[in-house]
């Protein structure tokens, strides 16, 4: 469990988002710490060498003395904190004024720059000596024309004690903001990765329970995420229809093939009966012969249109006339139609060019012509006529025949179905079924509706591209 | 006549070679397509008959082999895949003929012995005869007793067809490959249609052009 916590790519994100807002916010604070002491730390200096300038004037006007006499007639209120000293070129202190309680020693620990030319080229000169942890000595050090040197000096409150409470606000809120930030990144990192985690539970659901129905629940959004979310849900729907095909055909397979093959299992049974009579047998074998050959068939064609309805039909496309193909048809039924003296017509007036596969559109407008002979009478008529429309090439078989039933429409197209006037005909029932198989195959489709003097139009569509 | 067979499934191979011996051929055989292949290059045979799926070599690599020897055999594969694809393969490769699993030995037995009669090159006649029914087919001609019969055209086709077999049985399907030149079966009956027009104007007897159960039809040069 604190495995998998550690490995959380929520919790990951949010640890590293909380540290980099930390670092931020610690130099973020850092920077404006140092900006706030230098300059309280300047202003202290700028107020003691302005004191220093002061007495320095007073000296070059009046010497020591004029110097003692501005010290102690000064009047503002911070002079009894001023420590002044005056320090003659024989590095004695002339002149000391410091307030009660300075003590001398400490005095005396006051650094005196260094005598030469590159002090002394500045005018006054800042030493900051810390007391204690409490309190700071600001000294300004000035040098006098003849070789003298005043120091000024003043007891301030120490940069750490006066900068405490921004510290510590900053330790409060700092941390407390980290604390939030945790929170708030790990929160918002969980919501983030949460399709990622419905899809791993999807997939675990289907790999364990192999329901194929699992789907990965969501809004459909167009983030990244939801976006994968989507396709994946997309593939999990192809998948399924896929495997549902197959599972159908499957079914429909066992079903039509039992009666087939329970006939020539009679048939034969019968055969091994009659044994006293080879003619007889002979003929049952002979039945056999031909029951497992339409067997064969029955399963051929089945696995076409499987493979049509399924996108798996492999079409070998290439440029040709869809006048070739009817006539081929026209040529391949006419001794069919002559024995049934239906009058086939032609109306093929321009070429229309299509990219298809010839053998498989072929075997669609054979099986559309087979359809319109079985069920015109005799004395019928069948027109078979080829044309663009717009973008589409369009192949029509308009027959003179009863017609098909508006409720009867959609079910002729299903496999196996023989409508009660068809029960007579041969055939499986197959050959619409894969007609429309193919043509869709092709991006195509087939339409029926009613002829116009009467009798079924079917119109098969292809787009000619 | 010899005539070599490479099939690695031992029960379909003894239902070819009992049916190639019983039909006077001598037969070899061979189950896989390297032996069939040492076979082929030391043996001049007047046809083979090669499965596709073989063990060791398969069927295509085998005739492939052979084409590049120069062997000319007539060859004819069999396969159990039904598709176009790989019958146009088969005969791209060298084949001469295809043949998809099942199928029935007569209609194995017609292939092969038209293939045997076209590597051997003997003149295509121009009259063919069976019986009182001859043909001419420079002149698109029939004529039964003496007397000339008027033939569509698919009937006269058909009729110089089963002609050119009389006396063997030949399958729908390879009468729809020869006289309507279609490849693959478009499942109708307009053999069974041209069959009996033609039957009704030169065998109105039924005794000479007759049906096969289970095989196909079958032209008998005597009544």
């Amino acid at each position: 469990m604190l495995d998998r916590l550690r490995q959380s790519l929520a919790l990951r994100l949010a640890w590293q988002y909380t540290v980099v807002f930390a670092l931020c916010t610690a130099m973020l604070f850092g920077v404006l710490y140092w900006l706030l002491a230098s300059s309280l730390e300047q202003r202290d200096q700028e107020a003691v060498e302005h004191r220093a300038d002061d007495f320095a004037a007073a000296y070059q006007v009046g010497g020591p003395a004029g110097l003692s006499s501005m010290v102690h007639s000064d009047t503002a209120p911070d002079v009894h904190t001023l420590f002044v000293r005056l320090i003659s070129p024989a590095n004695g202190a002339v002149f000391v004024a410091a307030p009660p309680g300075w003590i001398e020693t400490q005095v005396e620990r006051f650094p005196v720059p260094d005598w030469d030319g590159v002090v002394a080229e500045r005018k006054t000169q800042t030493v900051r000596v810390p007391q204690n942890a409490l309190k700071d000595y600001t000294i300004a050090s000035h040098p006098l024309p003849d070789g003298w040197l005043l120091q000024v000096g003043r007891l301030t409150d120490s940069r750490p004690v006066l900068l405490a409470p921004l510290r510590h606000a900053f330790v409060w809120v700092g941390g407390g903001a980290l604390l939030v930030s945790v929170m708030i990144g790990t929160l918002l990192a969980w919501r983030a990765t949460r399709p990622l985690r419905l899809v791993s539970a999807t997939a675990r659901r289907i790999l364990e329970t192999g329901d194929l129905a699992a789907r990965v629940p969501g809004s459909p959004g167009s983030g990244e995420l939801d976006a994968l979310v989507t396709q994946l849900n997309t593939l999990l729907d192809r998948n399924a229809a896929h495997v549902g095909v197959l599972r159908d055909t499957l079914d429909n397979l066992a079903h039509d093939l039992r009666t087939p093959l329970t006939r020539l299992r009679g048939t034969a049974e019968l055969a091994m009966l009659d044994n006293n009579d080879p003619v007889e047998a002979r003929a049952a074998l002979a039945d056999c012969v031909n029951e497992s050959d339409r067997l064969l068939h029955l399963l051929e064609t089945l696995l076409d249109i499987s493979a049509a309805e399924g996108g798996v039909l492999k079409l070998n496309r290439g440029r040709f006339d869809l006048r070739t193909l009817v006539e081929r048809a026209a040529d391949l039924y006419l001794e069919v139609a002559e024995e049934a003296k239906i009058t086939v017509t032609l109306d093929l007036t321009a070429a229309v060019e299509v990219n298809a596969d010839s053998i498989r559109l072929g075997q669609a407008i054979n099986n559309l012509v087979d359809n319109a002979l079985k069920y015109t009478p005799a004395g019928g008529r069948v027109t078979l006529a080829v044309s663009r429309e717009g973008d589409e090439a369009t192949f029509t078989v308009t027959d003179s025949g009863p017609g098909v039933a508006e409720k009867e429409r959609a079910a002729i197209f299903r496999r196996l179905y023989r409508s009660d006037s068809s029960r007579s005909q041969r055939g499986f029932g197959l050959g619409l079924s894969l007609a429309k198989a193919i043509t869709e195959a092709h991006g195509g489709t087939i339409m029926i509706d009613d002829a116009p003097g009467g009798g079924a139009r079917f119109k098969l569509r292809l787009a000619n591209s | 006549m010899r005539v070599l067979v490479v099939e690695d499934d031992a029960k379909i191979a003894s239902f070819i070679v009992q049916g190639f011996k019983q039909s006077g051929f001598a037969v070899d055989h061979a189950d896989d397509g390297e032996a069939g292949l040492a076979l082929a290059e030391c043996t001049d045979y007047d046809a083979a008959v090669v499965d596709i799926m073989l063990p060791r070599l398969d069927g295509l690599s085998l005739v492939r082999r052979l084409r590049a020897a120069r062997r000319p055999i007539p060859v004819l594969f069999l396969s159990a895949k039904s598709s176009v694809d790989d019958r146009v393969r088969g005969l791209e490769i060298g084949g001469d003929d295809y043949l998809t699993k099942p199928f029935s030995f007569s209609e194995l037995l017609a292939r092969v012995q038209a293939l045997i009669r076209r590597s051997s090159r003997s003149p295509e006649a121009t009259k063919l005869a069976s019986g009182d029914v001859t043909v001419d087919l420079v002149a698109r001609e029939v004529t039964r007793g003496g007397e000339v019969v008027m033939l569509q055209p698919r009937e006269f086709s058909l009729l110089a067809f089963l002609l050119r077999h009389a006396g063997r049985p030949v399958s729908k399907t390879m009468i729809l490959e020869n006289v309507w030149d279609y490849s693959f079966d478009p499942q109708t009956n307009v053999v069974d249609v041209v069959v009996s027009r033609l039957r009704a104007k030169i065998d109105p007897e039924h005794v000479r052009l007759e049906t096969v159960r289970g095989v196909g039809y079958i032209f008998r040069p005597h009544a």
